[in-house]
């Protein structure tokens, strides 16, 4: 899940060229709308999902043409935009705070009956793991094939390196921009819904994961495959570390988050371009 | 790099419109509600300042605290008034004191700003040593009925608990689990002031006994436990999976739905019993809130817990929690009962001295509590103002033709320090 | 119901200046040097857990004061110590705010590694992780800061007063000369070439470098003194409330840094001023309505975040440069 996060930021931060600290509450988003429509409405899991990705598709680009555009337009610099996306992130948080708060669901999880499938070292694996770990692997392919093979795709890399040349050489950069945001959404509403079938969900998630998702967008140099690597290695870095740091030495297990931010410090000392090769770069 | 365009007045006009509006706006909508006092020359007023955590994490507890003040405030007029007495309660407009500990500071503040200096306040323990000096300094009387850690159970002048310390469910818990034939208990608790708090107390009443137990804190800041579930299933396992070893769990109800979502796929943590302390007891850790798996754990598991209640027959409990249902269609969750109780002690207290002079109030607070019997039992308070004594109600989950409930099917006395069990 | 103004502005005094020293620094760091710290709270809480673990031992070794520095009893007995000893608190206080000062600006120096490496986008995020895994950190940690507790009896300088009041008004104003002080040395340190200098690196690094001058150095330079005034403003805070806790910093004081600048006016310090004002006054006024009128909706505090995150957006995309625009440097007239 920290890889599906972690790709559609590295996509807004190539795409729009800015960090949006709003992006967690995309997946906020999509996480209700699926734990809202599963447990009220007796929504099926199938149907839920994709209205999941449609919400923060439509959040994400409401919050580009409302303020990101306008404020790219006027000349901000990126810090202001990063201030920007700060707030945009407040606001929605609370927003979802006052919602969550008035319907008394601060803490809710998707209704969706996962059936447990096998049991392996002690842990129970329940057909989510089936949908969660394909599903991630396709959709980052998805992307990956998005990006390479349709013209679209090369349109977005060509607008990411250089906008000014991309617009020059006649390619609609603004709609561009919005498809751009778009497909971030649905990613990002993809995480969220799966999340809130994973475990129980409150308005603050999107923000708890956005730091492991930076993490993994840093770590994996800001590119598609590297940020997909670097989430599973910090996934499996924070829990499966965690745990064992805790049997060996009796490290107690809140210095998890510890863990991702050595991570995070080592590589950005060594190697501040990621863990990337040349040919992930040139994605 | 071109400069970016400078600020025309337009954009200037602009934004000082906007921040007008929201201004205006603000101060318009307030004015609606802004009741003018009603004066009648007989009628003498007096006002409980009311603080409690109405965002943020706690806010399901801190409405509840709320409620139950205005239910006590309710029956305290009803009965001045066939009394013949000229005298009437008002509760101020809450304070939101935001789960934080700076905004249990800015809460106090305010309501002192606004000349209530006799405060009731869900305040839990941090945001109670937050505002202490404050309290002292100024002389504002302030009672609490949820901060329960004992590491506060030192004098605290003019603040006062309505609920004892957790020195007592430590050694409550502990002697149900030794009773039930437990020797070995794998804890898992929040790490904050509560859970090590409670923990250690038990940890200490539980080895005094005999027993043996392995601690493990969680950080109450993540949302997400399956890493310390997977700890504690290891735990469990060194501990020997039998009828002799459980689990404890100390935190709130967030924190223990998503713990038993993860330890029901642990064939070591569903093959012993499960116990609690208050924290998680609520109905949002039942179905149809939670999902029916996490129900059957908790039934599967055998999840027992204690809850700071009173155990004998007590009518006025009773009539507060009907009083409760009606208001709100659900019965407390949390400490409604001592917030109803610390209500009615910062009333009498007020009538007993005749005006809101906080010195007197605090003088005899101790007084007037050693002689009130309410919804908690006997409100008598020890040296730290802290109340002296608490029963513990035994609870349990069960499942009857698929509705899952909360069952009390027992007792701790503290006067005794035996378990009683319901017929 | 009366209102009772002194606690009202005193509090609300207390505020501002807290909140002025915490601008002052953060428009040090961007509006002037142009690096931007979205972990400001971390500086900050550098100087409440300075305050906090050193004051209790040195109250506890002055008083003879035994037993675990961070249970309630012994923050009793501080509190009572510092009521008939004010020569002591003083020099307690003043040692207190000495020694902030100089973890901040050690911190600040750590941090300047990263600052000079890194592009500004990553340094705001390190930064902002750091700040949020600091607190996380300590927080799990007791023997810092009290770890879940807390650590209470970190009594005002002024407890000695009787009179709650005046305690509260004497040390507002003495949180005030403060900052005004520290505004009054910014000012002159900014309105010289040196000030032009951090201008000149804000605007343009490469041009700078070509001018000679040492761009690395000067940017530490900024973060130390930047990060010595935001752990000031830490100890005062912390001997207002007399209690530190590590889980109360949290991003909220970055963002209000931020807000009071981008409010008030960045790299101009009287916009720093202004945007501190407004902030503690909002609060204040805020604060005491919902207390004294009748308010029925319980999400006020969350429409309150809402309505200032959208406060923020405005004038970012409006105003950027603030309510008061930069002003030239002042130059000597010739």
């Amino acid at each position: 899940m920290y890889a599906l996060l972690g790709v559609s930021l590295t996509l807004s931060i190539n795409g729009a060229k800015m960090y949006n600290w709003a992006h967690g509450e995309l997946a906020t988003v999509g996480a209700y709308v699926v734990a809202v429509l599963t447990t009220f409405h007796g929504v099926s899991a199938l149907i839920a999902i994709p209205l999941a990705m449609l919400a923060a598709a439509g959040l994400a680009l409401a919050v580009d043409e409302s303020t990101y555009k306008p404020l790219v337009r006027r000349g901000a610099n990126s810090i202001q935009i990063m201030l920007a996306s700060i707030a945009v992130s407040i606001f929605v948080r609370y927003g979802i705070f006052i919602y969550a708060a008035a319907a008394f669901i601060l803490t809710i999880k998707a209704s969706v009956e996962m059936p447990v499938l096998t049991s392996l070292l002690g842990v129970q694996i329940t057909s989510l793991y089936l949908w969660i770990i394909p599903s991630a692997l396709v959709t980052v392919f998805a992307l990956r094939t998005l990006l390479t093979r349709t013209l679209t795709g090369k349109q977005i890399r060509a607008m990411s390196d250089n906008a000014e040349l991309a617009r020059v050489s006649g390619i609609n950069v603004t709609a561009l921009r919005r498809n751009v945001w778009l497909i971030v959404g649905v990613i990002a509403g993809l995480a969220g819904a799966f999340w809130a079938m994973y475990s129980f969900i409150t308005p603050e998630i999107g923000f708890d994961l956005l730091v492991d998702s930076f993490a993994a967008a840093i770590v994996g140099g800001l590119t598609y495959d590297g940020t997909v690597i670097a989430g599973y290695i910090i996934g499996l870095a924070e829990n499966v570390g965690a745990y064992l740091l805790n049997q060996t030495l009796g490290v107690p297990t809140q210095y998890k988050i510890l863990i991702t931010f050595s991570i995070l410090i080592a590589v950005l000392i060594a190697k501040p371009s990621g863990l990337t090769t040349r040919r992930m770069r040139e994605l | 790099m071109e400069k970016p365009k400078s600020p025309s007045t337009t954009s200037r006009a602009i934004v000082f419109l906007v921040i007008g509006l929201l201004i205006g706006g603000a101060v318009g909508y307030l004015a609606e509600y802004y009741t003018a006092p009603t004066s009648s020359s007989k009628t003498v007023t007096y006002t409980i300042g009311l603080a409690s955590d109405l965002s943020g994490g706690g806010e399901s507890f801190g409405t509840e605290t709320v409620t139950s003040a205005q239910i006590a405030v309710a029956q305290i007029n009803a009965y001045l008034a066939s009394a013949g007495s000229n005298v009437r309660f008002t509760l101020s407009s809450p304070a939101d004191t935001l789960t934080t500990t700076d905004g249990a500071l800015k809460a106090i503040t305010s309501l002192s700003s606004a000349g209530d200096d006799i405060i009731l306040c869900h305040c839990w323990s941090g945001q109670l040593q937050a505002v202490e000096q404050f309290a002292n300094t100024n002389k504002i009387v302030i009672v609490s009925p949820s901060s329960t850690s004992d590491a506060l159970a030192v004098s605290k002048g003019y603040m006062f608990r309505a609920i004892a310390p957790d020195a007592f469910q430590g050694k409550a818990l502990a002697t149900l689990l030794w009773n039930d034939g437990i020797r070995n208990v794998a804890y898992i608790y929040r790490n904050d002031a509560y859970g090590q708090g409670i923990s250690g107390i038990f940890n200490t009443d539980f080895t005094a006994l005999g027993g043996k137990v392995t601690l493990e804190a969680y950080d109450p800041t993540l949302t997400d436990f399956a890493t310390e579930v997977a700890t504690l299933a290891t735990n469990v396992q060194t501990l020997g999976v039998n009828a002799q070893t459980a689990v404890l769990f100390s935190g709130f109800s967030t924190e223990a739905v998503n713990i038993f979502g993860h330890a029901a796929s642990f064939a070591s943590l569903t093959g012993v019993r499960w116990f609690s302390s208050d924290g998680p007891k609520s109905a949002t850790i039942l179905p149809p809130q939670v999902p029916t798996a996490i129900g059957q754990f908790e039934v599967q598991t055998n999840l027992t817990g204690t809850f700071p209640q009173s155990i004998t027959n007590n009518t006025i409990a009773t009539a507060y929690l009907a009083a409760f249902k009606a208001q709100t269609g659900n019965y407390p969750q949390s400490y409604g009962e001592q917030a109803y109780d610390a209500t009615y002690l910062l009333a009498n207290a007020i009538l007993a001295v005749g005006s809101e002079n906080t010195t007197a109030v605090q003088n005899i607070l101790p007084t007037i509590a050693a002689h009130t019997y309410g919804a908690t039992g006997a409100l008598t308070l020890d040296s730290n103002g802290d109340k002296a004594s608490q029963d513990y109600a035994i609870w349990t989950v069960v499942n009857s033709a698929g509705t899952y409930a909360f069952k009390n099917i027992g007792g701790w006395a503290s006067a005794t320090g035996e378990i009683t069990y319901n017929q | 119901m009366a209102v009772d103004l002194a606690i009202f502005f005193g509090t609300m005094a207390v505020y501002f200046g807290v909140y002025l020293i915490l601008a002052l620094s953060l428009n040090l760091e961007y509006g002037f040097a142009g690096q931007p710290d979205f972990g400001k709270v971390f500086f900050f809480s550098l100087g409440a857990y300075a305050s906090g673990a050193l004051v209790a031992e040195l109250i506890s070794y002055l008083g003879n004061i035994p037993g675990d520095i961070f249970s309630a009893a012994t923050a009793n007995l501080r509190a009572e110590y510092a009521m008939s000893n004010p020569a002591a608190m003083w020099l307690v206080f003043m040692i207190a705010i000495a020694v902030a000062m100089v973890i901040g600006g050690v911190f600040g120096y750590l941090a300047s590694y990263p600052a000079i490496r890194l592009r500004a986008d990553y340094l705001a995020i390190t930064l902002l992780l750091t700040a949020t895994i600091s607190e996380n950190f300590v927080l799990s940690t007791p023997g810092i800061a009290g770890g879940a507790n807390g650590l209470g009896g970190i009594p005002s300088p002024f407890s000695w007063l009787t009179n709650g009041r005046l305690a509260i008004g004497a040390y507002a104003a003495l949180v005030l000369a403060i900052g005004i002080g520290v505004y009054f040395l910014l000012e002159r340190t900014l309105n010289s070439p040196y000030g032009r200098k951090l201008k000149s690196i804000r605007d343009d690094e490469a041009v700078a470098k070509s001018f000679g001058k040492n761009t690395p150095r000067i940017k530490a330079q900024v973060l130390v003194i930047a990060s010595a005034i935001a752990a000031l403003s830490g100890v005062l805070y912390t001997f207002f409330t007399n209690y530190e806790f590590a889980g109360s910093f949290t991003f909220v004081w970055t963002a209000n840094a931020w807000i009071m600048i981008v409010l008030g006016g960045v790299g101009n310090n009287k916009g720093a001023l202004l945007g501190a004002f407004i902030l503690a006054a909002l609060d204040s006024t805020t604060s005491l309505a919902v207390v004294m009128v009748n308010i029925p909706s319980y999400e006020l505090s969350y429409a309150r975040n809402m309505i200032v995150a959208a406060v923020l957006i405005v004038m970012l995309v409006f105003r950027p440069k603030g309510i008061l625009p930069e002003r030239s440097l002042k130059m000597p007239s010739l």
